[in-house]
């Protein structure tokens, strides 16, 4: 690492050329798919791919926000769950205003992990392995524990987001609304530079006078924020509220953000690469259906394809330590 | 800086590596998919359980009769993936395409089912769905809706096979299945019109949820016995599995094959827990019978077998016939399961037991 | 408030001299006395609980988390994660199902059988730390691979079916008893026996110990940082392999999703216990305490009566709470 600038160039050029790598990966995999089964690249098949990828992109992308803290957000399918319950209970009494209030819900569950992570000094692993162990009692409860479907008035204020324009399924914009959102934080506001700053090194963050206790709140919450919105649209989609209905989505969002090649260790990555990330988590698992592997491999296949797109995806001239 | 040294090559073998799974993986290609035979398919939660193993087996019994490709798809339990998964089907088959699938949560039988009307395939779907879907309002798409099963009625008997083995009257504990999931509250409502039918001489001491899983089970029944002791006469449980849990921690205090248990699913290892007298009930839906009629009475409505418009609601949404496993009937049951009765798939509605209620 | 006073310094050399001084050592026994305050309220509240009977319940449930701990804990000790304990416990169990007497096929090996699948499982987590170190992936995520791989391994030799265990040694692990605690719980004690001599007097242990308080001055020293690791996961693998196999005993059949539901008690537990998820802080004797915080919790709330749609989040809030007592602050100055 002492030698001549010249490394520092290539480095330079190696960095940018694997910057590409997630896009890279996601376009060769689709190619492999489209070679077995020509029908795969059909508008129809990627408008669908799109629509379907869409709840575990914005779940993926507020998560994105803690990883690139170093941290990691475990409530987030309890808190969708959650949400999805809110927005059926509350949308008979309060009609649209319901999704805004299952949003707050989810912002108010991101801060209770974020104040005991930054006051208690607890780690966002186990805070939130709580607060998500909270969420889900509270969408039992709430729920009277049976599925809550949306009542018939609800189609005008939750309708709008299942609904398609030109076959464009309005859950698409919704999604791009969040990346262009995302996106504008991470590179525009202090927010941004501020969270990067952490997740590169936290002592010099602090040196440098960085608020670095509400900046993990912030995280937090924005990942609660969008793993309530993405519990609303899959709320949307299903036409009813559950306290299991966002079960089993953890991990995939986790791997999503992964395989993007946002770095576990914090201060490397994007939601730009978390899109990409969850393209690549849901094209591996509608393609092995489109391929027709065997039932019976999937998941071995699943887990595979996982470590090996991570291999090629991370950039490790950032990362000094790998844990 | 010999990490850059090294990069390439471990790229390399990494493409490599990469190159010889997904090889392995896949089918050759130009395998046998003919696209004018119509794509069968079957959707469950996983294959990791006794009960949708089977289901999915007696699907591949009814293409490998039929002679048509055969398709088996599993959530995981995400309902999105379930989703996914079904649409991706329907695009790949152009909609030509039977669909019999046990949604991983009832909302999303309504997607799935507005998905293959869309595309023209056809669909039922087995014990999950809301109760304001019905198969007549998707016609001729939306073939049936089948509960193996009705959960009241046979959560209600094994509760009777239960008391009854207690000698009619004592304390019991029970374990239900996932919290939201119909056929957990089926069964238990079952257990509960009969615990209300023993005018008092059944107590329910406490009710927990094992979210249908064995090692729960086992640790809930150890607390149990702690804190209720020998009041506990009895044990049900709204599946085999957590029925099996029960049994294993009665069997460290040595008391397995004392206080009678009963679980409801017909699993093998339970079955075999009647027989050794660990258990005293369960219920057997025939899951190779469900996943195999489920498919056959899709597929004939596709090809103007079955005109399904035509076809009363009796046939649209109904309950199925299960056959409990007793003490009483075991050596019976396990005597005509030795040599099991080819199924008859042009027997569309032989084991119709009666309309699907929704409260 | 939550500034640090100076920057936590990795010091592998003095890392274990500086847990034991006093003021950790203190700190240390706090996760016990948050151990004996639960279970002494929870005995006001239901009085069966301090039984003798319940007692060896406790133990006996305690019993496979507190074999699997013994793996995570070392794990965790680096600063890493492993998630393939749920897909390990999977294989090893369905191999050893398998090999005994069962109601599937007609093998009858016997005891044999359970190093095959404790062999099984050092060889998934050999696996696992190669792929983590050589392939320089995050522990997160190849153990999540490999997880993933195990159940669909365990899924596929199965076919979907369970495998009932019919040979009686296997079942006595579980049941026969040794003045007057079952099988199992000897075994998780000789478990734990064997993590605590390793993690005090191996050079495996105190390296581990010191990759988790700085790794790049574990380089300079030149500890084979590579090597450490993936003894560590290969260690911890060989103890999931031994839970499947007690898996078996204990639930009396073998199937994929047999170990559902350890994973995240697991690391609670470890957690609970007071090893820090950073890495360097903490060890086996923490475990212990950790594994019967989570295991008496659950079966005080099953005891207390709490209804069951409330005991997840009575069990986040008491996590929390445990977590927030037993933390030494000074040394965890910064928290991801």
């Amino acid at each position: 690492m002492t030698n001549a600038p010249r490394a520092v160039l290539a480095a330079n050029r190696a960095a940018r050329l694997r910057d590409f790598a997630p896009l890279t990966a996601l376009i060769v995999l689709i190619g492999v798919i489209a070679a077995f089964a020509p029908s795969f690249l059909s508008v129809s098949t990627m408008l669908l791919l799109g629509a379907d990828t869409a709840t575990l992109f914005i779940m993926a992308t507020g998560l994105t926000w803690v990883i690139l803290l170093g941290g990691i957000d475990l409530s987030v399918q309890s808190v969708a769950s959650l949400a999805s319950v809110v927005l059926a209970v509350a949308v008979s009494h309060v009609g649209g205003l319901a999704i805004p209030l299952a949003i707050a819900v989810g912002v108010v569950a991101g801060a209770i992990s974020g104040f005991a992570q930054d006051r208690l000094r607890i780690p966002s692993f186990i805070t939130t392995l709580a607060v998500g162990g909270i969420a889900a009692a509270a969408a039992l409860v709430l729920s009277g524990t049976r599925s809550v479907p949306l009542p018939p008035q609800a189609a005008g204020a939750v309708g709008w987001i299942t609904a398609s324009t030109v076959g464009v399924s309005h859950v698409i914009p919704i999604a791009l609304v969040i990346l262009l959102g995302s996106l504008f934080a991470e590179r525009r506001t202090v927010f941004g530079r501020w969270t990067f700053a952490v997740g590169a090194g936290e002592p010099a963050a602090l040196v440098a006078g960085v608020p670095v206790g509400r900046v993990k709140v912030g995280a937090l919450m924005i990942s609660g924020a969008l793993a309530a919105t993405a519990g609303v649209v899959l709320a949307a989609r299903l036409n009813s509220g559950s306290p299991t209905l966002a079960n089993e989505f953890l991990l995939p969002a986790v791997a999503a953000v992964c395989v993007g090649g946002t770095a576990l260790t914090g201060g490397v990555g994007g939601s730009l690469r978390t899109l990409i990330g969850a393209l690549i988590v849901s094209v591996v698992r509608v393609g092995m259906t489109f391929v027709g592997v065997d039932v019976f491999a999937q998941q071995i296949v699943f887990g595979f394809v996982l470590v090996l797109a991570v291999a090629i995806t991370i950039d490790r001239t950032k990362i000094p330590v790998v844990k | 800086m010999e990490r850059t040294v090294f990069a390439p090559g471990r790229r390399s073998i990494l493409r490599g590596a990469g190159a010889l799974g997904l090889a392995a993986a896949l089918p050759p290609l130009g395998s046998a998919r003919a696209a004018d035979k119509t794509q069968l398919a079957i959707s469950l939660r996983s294959l990791t359980n006794p009960y949708h193993a089977k289901f999915a087996q007696g699907g591949k019994n009814f293409a490998a009769a039929a002679g048509l490709p055969i398709e088996v798809l599993v959530t995981e339990g995400n309902s999105e993936k379930g989703i996914q998964d079904v649409s991706a089907l329907l695009n790949r088959t152009g909609g030509n395409m039977c669909l019999c699938i046990d949604p991983n949560d009832s909302p999303d039988a309504a997607v799935i089912v507005k998905a293959c009307a869309a595309a023209s395939a056809y669909v039922v779907t087995i014990w999950n769905k809301p109760a304001d879907l019905h198969p007549w309002d998707y016609n001729p798409n939306y073939v049936a809706h089948i509960i193996p099963g009705d959960g009241v009625t046979y959560g209600k008997l094994m509760a009777e096979t239960l008391f009854e083995s207690m000698g009619g009257e004592g304390g019991i504990v029970t374990l239900g299945g996932i919290f939201s999931n119909v056929p957990a509250i089926e069964r238990r409502a079952g257990l509960m019109q009969a615990v209300e039918a023993s005018n008092g001489k059944v107590k329910i001491l406490d009710f927990q949820v094992a979210d249908w899983l064995l090692p729960k089970a086992l640790t809930i029944t150890q607390a149990w016995i702690t804190r209720f002791g020998d009041k506990i006469k009895g044990i049900w449980a709204a599946n085999d599995e957590m029925a099996l849990g029960a049994v294993q921690a009665l069997r460290q205090e040595g008391l397995a094959g004392k206080i009678p248990v009963t679980g409801i699913d017909g699993t093998p290892p339970a079955i075999a827990a009647v027989k050794a007298g660990t258990m005293v009930g369960t219920v057997d839906w025939d899951p190779l019978w469900v996943g195999g009629m489920g498919l056959s009475i899709c597929y004939n409505a596709k090809i103007g077998k079955i005109d399904d418009a035509k076809e009363p609601h009796l046939h649209r949404e109904f309950y199925g016939t299960g056959v409990p496993v007793t003490r009483k009937n075991i050596n019976e049951y396990l005597a005509a399961s030795a040599h099991p009765k080819p199924i008859d798939y042009n027997d569309f509605w032989g084991r119709v037991k009666g309309q699907i209620r929704y409260s | 408030m939550s500034a640090p006073t100076t920057v936590a310094g990795p010091a592998p050399a003095s890392a274990r001299g500086s847990r034991r001084a006093a003021g950790v050592q203190l700190r240390g026994l706090v996760p016990l006395g948050v151990l004996i305050l639960l279970c002494a309220v929870i005995s006001v509240m239901a009085p069966e609980f301090s039984s003798l009977g319940n007692l060896r319940r406790l133990l006996s449930a305690a019993a496979i988390p507190m074999v699997l701990a013994c793996g995570m804990t070392f794990v965790i000790l680096l600063g890493s994660i492993d998630l393939s304990v749920e897909g390990v416990i999977a294989v090893g169990a369905v191999i050893l199902s398998l090999l005994v007497a069962n109601g599937v096929n007609q093998n009858d090996f016997g005891l044999v059988a359970v190093p095959l699948a404790i062999l099984a499982g050092a060889a998934l987590g050999l696996v696992n730390g190669l792929i983590h170190v050589h392939l320089r992936i995050p522990s997160l995520i190849a153990s999540l691979g490999v997880g993933f791989a195990g159940i669909g391994v365990a899924t596929l030799i199965l076919g979907g079916s369970a495998v009932p265990v019919t040979d009686p040694l296997v079942q006595s692990i579980a049941f026969q008893r040794l003045l007057g605690l079952p099988g199992i719980v000897w075994i998780a004690a000789a478990a734990v026996g064997i993590a605590w001599l390793i993690q005090e007097y191996t050079r495996l242990g105190r390296w581990t110990y010191a990759l988790g308080g700085g790794e790049d001055i574990c380089r300079l020293s030149g500890i084979p940082i590579g090597r450490v690791r993936v003894g560590v996961f290969t260690l911890a693998g060989t103890f999931y392999g031994l839970a499947g196999a007690l898996c078996v005993a204990q639930f009396g059949e073998g199937q994929a999703l047999i170990g559902q539901g350890f994973l995240f008690t697991v690391i609670t537990a470890v957690v609970v216990g007071g090893t820090s998820l950073a890495g360097g802080v903490g060890g086996i004797l923490n475990s212990v305490i950790g594994v019967l915080v989570v295991t008496v919790l659950s079966n005080g709330m099953v005891l207390m009566g709490v209804p069951p749609e409330y005991q997840q989040g009575v069990q986040g809030l008491l996590i929390i709470a445990a977590i927030a007592l037993s933390l030494d602050r000074k040394r965890t100055r910064f928290v991801k």
